[in-house]
């Protein structure tokens, strides 16, 4: 080696390889790292600062301490948002679940056109809500909707109905355009559990002589209880935060009959222009949807231990 | 001393250090909206500014409207002031505030406001407005849309399009179907239509209920009615305190409402029918009126509905005293005005704008593009559509504000719902102005003042 030889052409030392080496996986996560921070943590933080203030957008922001958490107590309309969040969430968690697990099963043997039944159950959940909405909206109509014109012609003109009109069958009338939006969402991730399950226990069973609801009830559902479980979440999480469907097909009404907590809060905000309110009802929202997803995990680890 | 690696402990604290830098970074003080205009709401710089202020580059107007739809607005603005760039933000009505309020704490440039007049209140009272009191061109426009941007006496943008409102629209087909030749002038005379109406086949009533904002309406023209024609000072009263909305005035029109619900005016589903549907249904013969806005007109021109021949009246008198004139509420076009912090340099420059956006000129094209039935302008025939002389006839001279122009938004939607409550029979006139009264009572416990 001579002594003209390149400081470059020297082996690294070894402690700043090293270094080098711990450091390069934290460079690859930051630029996402940041973003995160900047898009999620810090406007998390800055909301919890907005809910301290007393805000229309326009005058000068007003500090008031608790004053708005406080509010949420004597808000009217919570406690029936609240509700009809619950009526939702018992009424579309149920039928997507049970819609979804029996169409999962269906599609899980060998049919005919499988390929084409999977994709066409799935298009809903990739349709816009906009279009959703008013589709259904039009389904619904009293004066063109077809539900109400299929009723009279088969005969059952007495059903037919203001199904978004009438406060006592709006938000039911929601639920099913909500199970019709996402069934196959959960459909697919039954589907995608369904195929995990090895095909050797039904032989097993078969030749132990279990029936095929023995098997149902032994193998499938068991085993597809993590599945469930994720499914369940999503949809109660999916159900709590709803807002779509009701703002594009009701706005809340009529008479507050299809009012969520999610456009409850967007009405405050965007509508009175409360931004302090509205963030603090946004804050209560998160706390209860964590709460729900935290009870959720419980019984999953809980499931994963057995 | 130095260390070789970096632990996750180590790396996760300079990654909340830099987060909550950036965190405080947001919520710095200079990031907050500005101060109000205070010193900065001195009055516009008297006289017509003529074009060649000497300020050059960008000049920003904040608008409901799309830069697409003011293509030749802004090619003119730029023609008649070299060196200037305009630059368009189309702000829709929904997200007006919430992209202005991100604006100024950004602290963008904002020079022109063209705002729903709806909304000016809110503004010209935050002091986000020049004062244009003394706005030398001020003599353009029909007295009507000065007075209604003229907030605690003070003027505070310039009326630009059309004069709109909401009148009865009907179909003349429907009445000559059941023989009826003079149009109806009273509830009653329509209730007395009404069984040969629904026997041919029409609904008395079509009206979009879905559409929320919509309902409020049949409060402004009910609520003339029963203040014996003074709507507006009535208004001012109960926002002030010192009416409420459960004394009979108030009651009076909710049960107007109700009347039409109980009597069965309305068409089957109107709180589920939306504005397409609402049309869709009037156009097609199936309903004979229907409480619409004025810029329906020019729909109806440019389409083909051979089931439809359309006409106005004023809202149809609902209360006993034939002294009680129809009136009937609408609006006065975009508040366009100045913002109250605009740069010093573009001042003048945006008075020179204000002039030529509001000149006779370009609100005939204005007009022209939005099918108004009256102009803002004197000077200006909007329209020479039968349709919109009978509206600048009968219905123009009759109009006032609309109310929730004046009522704050918990007020408007309050309305909204527990109309659409007696509509369904869920509560009767005395306990929806109940409820809305508590909504107004809160507000005053909140701190609400009106100015007026």
């Amino acid at each position: 080696m001579t002594a003209s030889a390149a400081p470059s052409e020297r082996p690294m030392p070894q402690r700043q390889m090293r270094r080098r080496r711990n450091l390069a996986p934290y460079l690859w996560i930051l630029p996402s790292l940041l973003l995160y921070i900047v898009f999620k943590l810090a406007p998390m933080f800055a909301g919890i600062y907005l809910a301290l203030l007393k805000w229309d957008g326009i005058e000068q922001p007003e500090f008031i301490g608790l004053r708005n958490f406080a509010r949420i107590l004597s808000d009217d309309v919570i406690g029936l948002a609240l509700w009809h969040n619950v009526l939702y969430a018992f009424g579309t968690v149920v039928a997507k679940i049970t819609l979804a697990l029996l169409l999962a099963l269906l599609l899980n043997q060998s049919l005919r056109g499988r390929t084409f039944y999977r994709t066409a159950l799935f298009l809903p959940v990739v349709m816009s809500f906009v279009v959703v909405g008013i589709l259904w909206s039009w389904l619904y109509s009293t004066q063109f909707g077809l539900i109400n014109s299929l009723l009279t012609s088969l005969g059952l003109g007495m059903l037919a109905h203001d199904w978004l009109g009438d406060p006592a069958t709006a938000l039911w009338a929601l639920m099913l355009v909500d199970i019709w939006k996402w069934y196959g969402f959960h459909m697919v991730i039954f589907l995608a559990g369904l195929q995990t399950i090895p095909v050797e226990l039904y032989e097993a069973a078969h030749i132990d002589g279990a029936s095929r609801f023995q098997q149902f009830a032994r193998i499938t559902l068991p085993l597809l209880q993590p599945v469930m479980l994720v499914n369940v979440t999503l949809a109660l999480m999916g159900a709590f935060n709803v807002f779509d469907i009701p703002y594009i097909m009701t706005e809340g009404g009529p008479a507050n009959s299809t009012i969520v907590m999610a456009l409850h809060i967007y009405i405050r905000g965007f509508k009175f222009y409360q931004f302090g309110y509205a963030a603090a009802l946004s804050y209560v929202l998160l706390v209860l949807v964590t709460l729900i997803a935290a009870i959720q995990m419980k019984m999953m680890s809980g499931n994963d231990a057995n | 001393m130095f260390r070789a690696t970096y632990s996750r402990r180590n790396f996760l604290r300079y990654s909340a250090l830099t987060g909550a830098g950036l965190a405080l970074a947001a919520c710095a003080p200079g990031s907050m909206p500005v101060a109000p205009a205070g010193e900065a709401t001195g009055t516009a710089a008297a006289g017509s500014a003529a074009a060649g202020t000497g300020y050059q580059g960008k000049f920003v107007i904040l608008s409901l409207a799309t830069p697409e739809q003011n293509g030749p607005l802004i090619d003119a603005i730029q023609a008649a002031n070299p060196g200037v760039t305009v630059e368009w933000r189309g702000l829709t009505s929904e997200r007006f505030t919430e992209l202005f309020a991100a604006s100024e704490v950004a602290q963008d440039q904002i020079d022109i406001m063209d705002l729903n007049g709806q909304d000016l209140r809110r503004y010209a009272v935050g002091g986000k407005m020049k004062d244009l009191t003394d706005m030398s061109f001020v003599e353009r426009f029909r007295p009507v849309g000065v007075e209604t941007y003229t907030i605690g006496g003070k003027l505070w943008a310039a009326p630009r399009g059309g004069i709109t409102g909401f009148p009865f629209l009907y179909n003349k087909k429907a009445l000559d179907t059941i023989g009826v030749t003079k149009e109806p002038e009273t509830y009653a005379d329509l209730l007395a239509m009404a069984p040969e109406l629904q026997k041919a086949g029409y609904a008395p009533f079509v009206h979009a209920g879905k559409n929320i904002y919509l309902w409020p309406i049949w409060q402004f023209f009910a609520f003339a009615q029963t203040t014996g024609n003074k709507p507006v000072e009535m208004t001012y009263k109960t926002l002030s305190g010192d009416m409420k909305f459960t004394d009979p005035e108030h009651v009076a029109a909710l049960e107007i409402l109700a009347n039409y619900a109980n009597d069965g005016m309305f068409i089957e589903g109107v709180n589920s029918l939306d504005s397409d549907g609402a049309w869709l249904a009037f156009s097609q013969g199936k309903g004979a009126f229907w409480y619409e806005h004025s810029w329906r007109i020019g729909f109806f021109r440019q389409g083909d509905y051979p089931q439809l021949d359309l006409s106005l009246i004023p809202p149809l008198r609902s209360v006993e005293d034939a002294n009680i004139v129809r009136q009937l509420p609408g609006g006065t076009g975009d508040a366009t005005g100045i913002y109250a912090n605009i740069g010093p340099e573009r001042a003048d420059l945006a008075v020179s704008i204000l002039d030529l956006m509001t000149s006779d000129e370009w609100v005939k094209w204005r007009n022209d593009r939005d099918g108004d039935p009256v102009s803002t302008n004197i000077n200006v025939q909007a329209s020479d559509d039968p349709l919109a002389i009978k509206y600048e006839q009968e219905c123009a001279p009759n109009q006032f504000t609309y109310l929730d122009w004046f009522w704050p938004p918990e007020i408007t939607r309050s309305f909204q719902e527990n109309q659409q409550a007696i509509v369904t029979g869920d509560k009767n006139p005395q306990q929806a102005a109940e409820a809305i009264q508590k909504v107004m009572d809160q507000l005053f416990v909140d701190g609400y003042t009106f100015e007026q």
